[in-house]
């Protein structure tokens, strides 16, 4: 049984078709990718698998259940946790408080939660900032934060919304140490991403879609010599 | 600080409170620090739902409406002490709270403000319609009887102490939201709704239960009121002003703060003093205060004032060790 599945799963906006029909399935233990240009669909197919909002058609599948029509916390109390791709730390807080508020989808009392936190920041490596505001972060220390607050809510499956954009050349490289790290831990990842360097490096199978259709998946090498995809998104072929 | 310390600082603030009104027998001055007590509860109960929530209520005169009518009905005609009667206010208030929060609560942005506007008008027209029982806009005076069994005082000094004790127990609720799980669910929610739905947070629920607790809490002072001004009218007890004026209360001190309301309250009843006592020949002269008051406070501190006062908390015993 797969992680994750979604049949033929479409999702219009005012007649814009955002998906278009889209089915892939997430074995545990993988990391999958999701590559396209801006606009193709990416973000929203992710909305639609958080539960932000409901697909037009087509059915998501998690563990075997059906979970098309789930809110976005029941989606995370199933075991999905996921990221934004523009970081929405809670501001005026501090960066422990707003882990723990991950953690307490897991935990009542606030001293469990607390020490959960705790962990999570440790693994993250963002012990050091936990006392001062989450308004006062870098965006490298921000998407950090982003992944510790998911990580705290314990899930099977992690929605990664391009975690390295916008990161320097050693940034990236530490995120994407951290990205391996939470997958070591036994957490399955489907990650949208822009940068190939991080998405190459990491996934062990690609989709791609285009215009809200999925054009494409394989592996790495596979997706890189195809010829829709170079078509429609690399513009040449990407070169390890 | 040790436990002790804590203990004696708690010990000596209690014996100080209770032996302001025998220091201070000015009804007069005992009058002004009731108001003050009375605002920082109805800031408190507010704070709640508005501060830590960030759901601005304009309309909570509707809850200190229901507390104050049920209590001053059910002692009227079945000589129900409002001691009892508040607590069945408190409750009544709950269905009102919930048929504004149960649909606004699933919508963003301006609904839930908005349908408070109306809920205090739309009670304040009901308790006016309903002239059978509620006496329209008669009103409703009680007779004073000065016993403390169906809580009413010879003077200030007895309310003084009620007062006071819903003052600080709607604080240390407050105190106690704050650091509870519930409390860190609504400041999430406030500062990025979209956030902590995808942390397992339901929004509807969390701020579902603030407003109850909030409407709970305010249709207590409503029935408090009731029997320290001993005459209530739709329009005395049910009026936007006193809506607004518990939300200037809780915004001027410090919106989501744990003592804000009580900051809150001070300034409220200094301008409504200073109001009254310069402005006298002016019709509406205390509003433009308020008004005033409002503008500056969201121009140059929109945390609130409580932030000076804890400062000089912090460095006050530092002066004095020198």
């Amino acid at each position: 049984m797969p992680l994750l599945k979604a049949e033929n799963v479409t999702k219009r906006f005012a007649g814009l078709v955002a998906v278009d029909n889209v089915s892939f399935r997430i074995e545990k233990g993988d990391i999958m990718g999701l590559i396209g240009a801006n606009g193709a669909g990416k973000t929203t197919l992710f909305n639609v698998i958080a539960g932000v909002y409901p697909p037009d058609s087509g059915r998501i599948i998690y563990k075997g259940e059906n979970i098309t029509h789930h809110k976005a916390y029941e989606v995370c109390k199933k075991g999905i946790a996921r990221t934004f791709q523009i970081p929405k730390p809670f501001l005026n807080i501090t960066v422990l408080e707003n882990v723990m508020v991950g953690a307490l989808s897991r935990e009542e009392s606030l001293k469990e939660a607390r020490r959960a936190a705790l962990e999570v920041l440790e693994f993250v490596g963002l012990v050091p900032k936990k006392d001062v505001l989450a308004d006062s972060l870098t965006l490298a220390d921000r998407k950090r934060l982003e992944i510790a607050k998911a990580l705290a809510t314990k899930p099977d499956l992690l929605l990664l919304d391009e975690v390295v954009a916008g990161l320097n050349a050693v940034e990236v490289e530490e995120m994407i140490d951290l990205v391996r790290k939470v997958h070591r831990k036994g957490v399955t990842i489907f990650m949208v991403e822009h940068v190939m360097r991080s998405i190459m490096a990491l996934c062990e199978r690609i989709m791609v879609l285009h215009h809200g259709e999925k054009i494409a998946e394989g592996t790495p090498e596979e997706i890189s010599e195809d010829s829709k995809v170079i078509d429609a998104y690399l513009g040449e072929k990407y070169t390890f | 600080m040790g436990k002790y310390k804590k203990t004696v600082q708690t010990v000596i603030f209690i014996i100080v409170m209770v032996l302001i009104p025998i220091i201070f027998p000015s009804q007069t001055i005992l009058h002004y620090i009731n108001l003050v007590f009375f605002f920082t509860a109805l800031a408190a109960a507010w704070n709640y739902i508005s501060g830590f929530g960030g759901q601005l209520s304009l309309g909570h005169s509707a809850f200190f409406a229901v507390g104050a009518y049920t209590s001053t009905l059910l002692y009227l005609w079945y000589g129900l002490t409002p001691w009892i009667g508040m607590l069945i206010g408190g409750l009544f208030a709950l269905p009102v709270a919930f048929i504004i929060g149960y649909p606004t609560f699933r919508l963003r942005g301006t609904y839930f403000v908005l349908s408070t506007l109306a809920l205090a008008e739309v009670v304040r027209r009901l308790l006016m319609y309903f002239k059978d029982i509620t006496r329209g806009s008669v009103g409703i005076p009680l007779q004073f009887t000065g016993d403390p069994r169906v809580l009413q005082f010879p003077g200030e000094r007895g309310y003084y102490y009620v007062f006071f004790s819903i003052a600080l127990v709607t604080l240390l609720v407050g105190w106690k939201l704050r650091w509870s799980k519930l409390g860190y669910y609504l400041i999430a929610i406030r500062e990025e709704q979209n956030a902590a739905e995808a942390l397992g947070v339901n929004p509807h629920r969390y701020k579902l239960a603030a407003l109850l607790m909030s409407a709970f809490f305010t249709a207590l002072v409503g029935s408090v009121y009731a029997q320290w001004a001993c005459y209530i009218d739709p329009s005395a007890v049910g009026s936007i002003e006193l809506s607004i004026q518990i939300a200037m209360a809780g915004i001027l001190g410090g919106m989501g703060t744990v003592w804000g309301p009580f900051a809150g309250a001070i300034i409220l009843v200094l301008a409504q003093f200073m109001g009254l006592t310069f402005l006298k020949g002016l019709i509406g002269g205390v509003y433009m205060l308020y008004g005033a008051l409002l503008i500056a406070a969201i121009l140059l501190r929109p945390q609130g004032v409580i932030g000076f006062f804890e400062r000089a908390y912090e460095v006050f015993p530092k002066l004095l060790k020198r």
